[in-house]
């Protein structure tokens, strides 16, 4: 164990944090655990399956003793017309390098790289083939209903890539009888125009959900660079967001007592500059992304099982071209997924299930057209022991190309310490202490095996082991005082990592050059306070993240001990939420620390702090209209900060919302 | 108030974190002349992270990034040489469509030259006022050609046209000789008119020159590489690579030799201090770089390519004149390379971790 990791004065920092009585926020991110709500729901659960409703056992489910962020309606009603990007940093401390609004946005989860972290729509992984990674400024967030972050290994649940973690992203027919809708139209600095329309409709057979968001921004903000002849200010040039439209429409059947169709689709397409450099010539770079994706899914929902089937349709087009280059790339993918969930007994729940993947990629790069299969099997097993005891165990054996990764997954989660909720004794406080062990892998990315030159295709999977544990405390003072804190201490060392480096003939090619160790504590805690017409939350988050090259292969050429790019050692990030009447404020900080932003560990970002705020006005009109007026602004202190290197961050900026809700 | 103390902590914890920023000072030696040498580490193009190392080679100190440190603000993007004149460094930076002019020793930054330059590759002094430097030019339209520079005012006042690509550029015999490394020729130029004076036929991608010590110019052409529509060598069509010696004074070609393969692009010659013993690099066409090859002047039969003097492969190569070392560049571009020296035979001496890249080596 390494010492660093609990060097005397961060212990002291993160136990000042914990013992930080905030009053505190149900504002943008709960922790997904309501205390007596799962042990509830499943011992609830033969009764549920009589309703007429059909419900999914959600993954998370089968995931005890991991750590997750959920973002709740607020914090998706409040991004509505951006992105996913936008939405994690300004809520979560988790870094995202970023080339700028609207611009190239990677993450970073628990220390590694863009390609460890797995996204999933409605349950299907939406990775861009090609890369490995999502670019989360493609994710715009009005397409989505649930949006949730499982930090820590997870490829047993969620498949290839869940070794920093996993995004969950997804959309959910709305039953409410009856037709809503919702159009918001945002305006702001540096040429920021957007709207965003939701409408939704049911009966009791037939669930309608329509989104569409618009957004477009010329980025022509101004920086300060360093020169011969001073302080030189600049208008930021070849950044424009041309366009980026999403448009999501669902449709939802219900077929008998116990069966319902879901077909859902996704279309983006974002046409966009991509920043020159500082200092650098301007080389004109756009890139128009598209992606098309379309999923039907059946469940049916027997007494005391249930099934489903997912096949989904996925297109991905990335077209790139500046002065002197021009490439374009489609890949298509079509999925198959087909699971089974039974109880066992009155305490345990199974699922099993398996899945395909076929992708053809066309780029000229890869010499022409490839394709490539992957498929996988898994067990999902669920237990709970007593009200207080949960555990879950997992298996998925994946089959890749020269690759037959087996994960394992173990997870237990135990109420230390409780009060049940009940009419005599209400609730007060509860302990759950949670540990989970899990081995994670990711398969290449068709870039890696076929890009030309380079392209490797005798790589090896990725394989991570990594463990965590933790503490979830929460406290209640009667019905107005709310107050939770959660500590994890996470360890993981990921082997045979993908480097794309100089090989012994000097040509670039991914290799598995490297044995990676990351570990860390993430730290959080909030609460909220309701009185009369106050209502007050607070949250207050903080990550610390170590990770290095643990062991390098004799062909790396960059020596072990080095940490990794882009990957700051301390992330805080801070919220405080006021509501009186029909007024709404807000105010977030964050704080980010420095980042190396290479392999030599020379170069650095420095670290940055960042303050915004947003202050909102609902309005009642006749009949059924409501209006909502919200101002929000980012960078209040000006900070001159970079988020990717060369590419200055937006100054303060304003942005003003108008949404119409009707019924 | 109970609320400001409440926050005060954290906010101060906040201030603490920001200042865990690394030191960034990095000592500045004193430079001495005939000690030092200046690494041109190239960086990665579009990062904007290019830099000059300075190494002492008595004490073996090494600053990693000379301009930064001397000038508080960062040289700029892909640095693709340096030339020293007259107590001045001028430092082409290709991405950033500049010239750098520092004052040696100490480093500090004294003008640039931005002009209309466009890709600009390597400088020249022609005389105490004038300056060349070959520039590709842009994808937009925009010719290769040489940029006249004023070095009192760094203005561009004179453009003259050279053939596609021009690479490196020496005077020899009163006449400036450019290397057209996107054709077979050199463009000569009257350095007292600023007009050329012929062009001259030499192998397929010229793209460096030295002068020996009786006044021969030696050029090196890589032989023009093919390449496949899915971004393979053709080597069905590509060229081998030529080593023409030129009479400088009368600008004709005295002599041409071609090398036994083509799977090699021969690249960067430099010459000894005695200049006898010509070097230079058999690169590989996807990496650009390549092992080290010795040629003596008077020796008739070219290098075999599969047989080096220096089997490593580098990206820079660069020889000190004054002590015959041999020096070479890694091309990791991983953050940081390597310069590794070797003694005249070809022994390794020492190495010391450089910029990313580094392409060249000038010694002042």
């Amino acid at each position: 164990m390494n010492r660093i990791f609990f060097a005397e004065n961060l212990v002291r920092f993160v136990v000042f944090y914990l013992l930080l009585l905030l009053p505190g926020p149900r504002c943008g991110w709960a922790q997904a655990r309501q205390l007596p709500a799962d042990s509830v729901r499943l011992s609830r659960r033969v009764q549920r399956l009589g309703e007429v409703r059909v419900r999914a056992i959600r993954p998370e489910q089968f995931a005890a003793g991991s750590r997750r962020y959920e973002a709740d309606s607020a914090g998706l009603s409040q991004f509505r017309g951006g992105t996913v990007a936008e939405l994690l940093q300004a809520r979560t401390p988790l870094y995202l390098k970023s080339y700028g609004p609207g611009q190239l946005a990677s993450i970073t989860l628990r220390g590694t790289s863009a390609q460890h972290t797995a996204v999933l729509w409605n349950g299907l992984n939406i990775m861009l083939p090609t890369l490995g990674q999502n670019d989360f400024a493609l994710l715009s967030v009005a397409a989505n209903t649930r949006l949730t972050v499982q930090p820590g290994p997870a490829a047993a649940l969620y498949g290839s890539g869940a070794i920093g973690g996993a995004v969950l992203l997804g959309s959910e027919p709305d039953w409410r009888p009856g037709l809503r809708g919702s159009a918001q139209a945002d305006a702001g600095s540096f040429g920021l125009r957007g709207s965003s329309l939701l409408l939704s409709g049911a009966n009791p057979a037939v669930a309608l959900r329509l989104s569409a968001s618009y957004r477009q921004a010329a980025n022509n903000y101004s920086y300060t660079t360093r020169e011969f002849t001073g302080l030189v200010r600049h208008t930021l040039a070849s950044a424009a967001l041309h366009h980026q439209w999403s448009l999501a429409p669902e449709v939802a059947w219900r077929l008998g007592a116990a069966g319902q169709l879901t077909a859902t689709a996704w279309l983006t397409d974002t046409d966009r500059d991509i920043q020159p450099a500082v200092g650098s010539a301007d080389r004109h770079a756009r890139q128009r992304d598209q992606s098309r994706r379309f999923v039907l899914v059946y469940r049916h929902q027997a007494a005391r099982a249930q099934w489903l089937v997912r096949g989904a349709w996925f297109e991905d087009v990335l077209n790139y071209r500046d002065d002197g280059l021009l490439s374009n790339s489609r890949v298509r993918t079509t999925q198959a997924q087909t699971e089974y969930t039974a109880a066992l007994g009155q305490r345990g729940t199974l699922r099993l299930g398996a899945e395909a993947q076929h992708f053809v990629a066309e780029l000229l790069e890869y010499n022409g057209r490839k394709t490539e299969n992957r498929a996988a099997a898994f067990a999902l097993f669920r237990f709970d022991a007593s009200p207080r005891l949960h555990l879950s165990a997992n298996l998925r054996q994946a089959f890749v190309l020269r690759a037959q990764p087996f994960m394992p997954t173990l997870g237990l989660e135990w109420n230390v310490l409780t009060t049940t909720d009940s009419l005599i004794r209400p609730f007060t406080h509860s302990l759950i202490a949670k540990a989970s062990a899990a081995r994670s892998y990711r398969a290449p990315s068709l870039n890696e095996r076929y890009w030309q030159p380079g392209g490797n295709p005798d790589l090896r999977p990725e394989t991570g082991l990594g463990y965590e544990a933790g503490l979830h405390y929460r406290r209640r003072w009667g019905r107005r005082l709310d107050w939770q804190a959660e500590l994890t201490g996470y360890r993981q060392l990921v082997d045979d990592w993908v480097q794309w480096a100089p090989g012994p003939d000097g040509l670039w090619r991914p290799r598995n050059l490297r044995q990676v160790l990351t570990q860390g504590l993430e730290a959080s805690s909030g609460g909220t306070w309701r009185r009369g017409r106050h209502r007050l939350g607070a949250r207050l988050a903080y990550a610390y993240t170590w990770a290095r090259t643990h062991h390098a292969t004799a062909a790396d050429p960059v020596p072990a001990g080095l940490p990794l790019p882009y990957v700051p050692t301390h992330a805080c990030n801070a919220s405080l939420d006021y509501g009186w009447r029909r007024w709404q404020a807000a105010v977030n900080a964050g704080f980010t620390s420095f980042r190396y932003v290479d392999a030599g560990a020379r170069d650095f970002l420095p670290g940055y702090g960042l303050l915004g705020g947003s202050l909102g006005y609902a309005l009642p009109l006749p009949g059924q209209l409501r209006a909502q007026l919200l101002a929000q602004a980012t960078n209040l202190l000006n900070t001159a900060y970079d988020s990717y290197e060369g590419r200055p961050a937006p100054p303060r900026a304003l942005q003003l919302s108008l949404r119409l809700d009707w019924r | 108030m109970r609320v400001s103390k409440f926050w005060a902590a954290p906010l101060l914890s906040l201030l603490a974190l920001t200042s865990c920023d690394p030191d960034d000072d990095q000592p500045v030696n004193p430079q001495p002349e005939t000690t030092s040498v200046f690494v041109i580490n190239e960086g990665n193009i579009t990062r904007s992270n290019g830099s000059i190392s300075l190494y002492n080679k008595t004490t073996g100190a090494l600053t990693p990034d000379l301009f930064a440190s001397v000038n508080n603000r960062p040289l700029g993007d892909v640095v693709q040489s340096m030339t020293v004149s007259n107590g001045r460094g001028y430092i082409v930076v290709n991405n950033s469509n500049k010239i750098e002019v520092v004052s040696l020793p100490g480093f500090q930054s004294v003008g640039v030259v931005r002009g209309a330059l466009r890709s600009p590759r390597y400088f020249l002094p022609v005389s105490a006022t004038r300056g060349y430097v070959t520039q590709w030019g842009n994808f937009r339209g925009l010719r290769a050609d040489v940029k006249v520079i004023d070095l009192n005012t760094f203005a561009v006042v004179d453009s003259i046209p050279t053939g596609p690509l021009p690479e490196r550029l020496v005077l020899a015999g009163g006449k400036v000789y450019v290397a057209n490394s996107g054709s077979n020729t050199l463009t000569v130029i009257d350095p007292a008119t600023n007009r050329v004076s012929s062009t001259l036929t030499v192998g397929d991608a010229p793209n460096s020159l030295a002068t020996d010590k009786n006044g021969l110019l030696w050029v090196l052409c890589g032989g023009t590489v093919a390449y496949t529509p899915t971004y393979d060598v053709d080597y069905a069509a590509t060229t081998a690579g030529k080593l023409v010696s030129v009479n400088a004074a009368a600008a004709t070609v005295a002599g041409t030799r071609t090398f036994a393969t083509n799977r090699r692009q021969p690249t960067d010659l430099q010459i000894n201090g005695a200049g006898d013993q010509l070097y230079f690099r058999a690169a590989d066409a996807l990496t650009y770089t390549g092992p080290v090859f010795r040629l003596g002047i008077a020796e008739t039969a070219l290098p075999v390519l599969t047989a080096p003097f220096i089997r490593r492969s580098f990206y820079g190569l660069g020889v000190d004149k004054r002590t015959g070392h041999i020096y070479g560049g890694t091309g990791t571009f991983l953050g940081t390379d390597k310069m590794i020296r070797y003694e005249s035979t070809g022994t390794a001496i020492d190495s010391a971790a450089v910029g990313a890249g580094p392409n060249g080596f000038v010694f002042y």
